[in-house]
């Protein structure tokens, strides 16, 4: 991948990596942060990386620094503050989507990352395999366990009839 | 179960056991090999969500997920989430999809668990953009043999200046000091019996600026030389030249002293061509050009005797040249 095509990635495929990193991190400077690493990253094996491959190659990048980040910060203020909302009074919302977002957080890292990527990205089980290092039967259970998840905290903010 | 555990079985245990759902044995089997192998042990903090309220659901739910064999099973009650999720995901065959359906029809109280796995689909925010983008790009990197190349292109000019500005010398001397003007010291080639008649310079053109001046320069040189003087010996005027459309920045170096009897073997206008000029180093240049998607020549012409060949060094718009009159030499009686 030359420089051009390098260029050409970041228009494509930095609002996308950073939707991802977003999602699982709330936090918009660590997201960027890890944008930006990301991004350093593969332009260091540039030569090395064919364009075709390049999206791939990003998401299993922005995926890997999203663990470390979060084994460094572990559990921080902003799941704390989730765990707090959820012991308030139940208040009616009709936003789906923030709900499901609710839910989303709550998913362990690797479900939440499995989803994403599926329902984001359109990535198959195949593919998600090889940007989570797991294997396919792995990723279709963490991705059905995931939509059982998010089922049944949607029908326990009774959004549904 | 009692199976042995390892690293490709072990995440069904894990779950199990998480779901407070594993047997004794198999817990102390799977504690051995989570000591054993650390660092695939996950923070149970990580499943909050086993404590809602259905989450009784989610152990049978699991179960037929693991213990799934596969779409041929007949859908009932008991695997009908892991219809509906692979509904979701596009995964059921044409068949099974219609069969699902019929089973719905049946039990339409399942129909609400469908349109909630529906609603469990994310769709990205399109608004969420990186606002930063232009930090994360690159800018064109130059291979290292284009910048030897460069250097050399750099180093070739300055030579050229230097020779230019030497052969600029002599004439400016003779005029310093009063002397005829055509009449030139230094010119070791010519020996005693060449009767030396007049002198035209080489020059070097190098931008619009330097071009100008040239022009008025060989306006001058024109005049002290009165090449009228010249013009039946049957070749072309310096103003002739000058007439002709000269080549984009191109340095000309003609007319030294020569011995009058050899004049009509050299005299014609051959002598006055341009020389071809040949790119030696043309994949490299190409694939310059590719790399910084510039347009990028390099072309050298054969050095004429004792003067230095000519070369043309190009960028883009930045161009750089130096192009010498092949058989440079021209001398009168």
């Amino acid at each position: 991948m030359n420089s051009k095509e390098y260029n050409i990635a970041v228009d494509t495929y930095s609002d996308n990596i950073y939707r991802f990193v977003l999602k699982h991190l709330r936090n918009e400077m660590s997201a960027k942060d890890i944008v930006q690493d990301t991004f350093l990253k593969v332009w260091l094996k540039h030569e090395e990386i064919q364009a075709e491959k390049v999206k791939s190659y990003l998401f299993t990048t922005a995926y890997h620094c999203i663990i470390d980040w979060i084994n460094k910060e572990k559990r921080n203020v902003d799941f704390e503050k989730v765990s707090e909302n959820l012991s308030e009074p139940r208040k009616l919302e009709f936003d789906v989507s923030s709900i499901l977002d609710e839910a989303l957080n709550r998913l362990p890292e690797i479900q939440k990352s499995v989803v994403l990527l599926r329902d984001y990205e359109g990535y198959n089980y195949a593919e998600i395999a090889e940007i989570t290092k797991l294997n396919e039967s792995q990723v279709k259970v963490y991705i059905f366990r995931a939509r059982q998840a998010l089922k049944i905290y949607l029908k326990s903010r009774e959004l549904v009839a | 179960m009692s199976r042995i555990i390892n690293i490709e079985n072990y995440e069904s245990f894990y779950l199990d056991f998480l779901e407070r759902n594993l047997n004794e044995n198999d817990t102390a089997l799977l504690l051995a090999f989570l000591q054993e192998n650390p660092s695939l042990k996950v923070d149970e903090s990580e499943f909050d969500y086993f404590s809602f309220e259905e989450s009784t659901q989610l152990d049978d739910f699991s179960k037929s997920v693991l213990k799934f064999q596969g779409f041929d099973q007949i859908i009932d009650a008991e695997n009908i989430e892991y219809f509906l999720v692979a509904s979701v995901e596009n995964q059921l065959s044409d068949k099974k999809a219609i069969e699902l359906q019929q089973f719905l029809i049946k039990n339409p109280s399942f129909l609400v668990d469908l349109q909630v796995y529906r609603k469990t689909q994310l769709i990205a925010d399109s608004s969420i953009v990186y606002s930063e983008k232009n930090k994360l790009k690159r800018g064109i990197v130059i291979p290292m043999y284009a910048r030897f190349l460069a250097a050399a292109a750099g180093i070739a000019l300055f030579f050229s200046i230097i020779n230019l500005n030497q052969a600029d010398q002599p004439k400016s001397l003779a005029h310093e000091g009063g002397k005829n003007p055509v009449e030139v010291k230094s010119k070791p080639e010519v020996k005693n019996e060449v009767q030396t008649e007049w002198i035209a310079t080489a020059t070097a053109v190098v931008n619009d600026a330097s071009s100008q001046k040239e022009e008025q320069r060989r306006e001058n040189v024109s005049q002290n030389f009165q090449f009228e003087n010249i013009e039946p010996l049957g070749f072309k005027s310096p103003q002739k030249i000058n007439n002709q459309p000269l080549l984009n920045d191109i340095a000309i170096a003609y007319i030294k002293p020569f011995a009058a009897e050899k004049i009509s073997d050299d005299l014609n206008e051959s002598t006055f061509a341009a020389v071809e000029m040949k790119n030696p180093i043309l994949p490299i240049t190409n694939r310059i050009g590719e790399a910084i998607n510039q347009q990028v020549e390099f072309k050298t012409s054969k050095a004429a005797k004792k003067k230095p060949g000519g070369f043309l060094f190009k960028i883009g718009k930045f161009e750089i040249s130096r192009k010498v009159y092949d058989n440079s030499a021209v001398a009168l009686k």
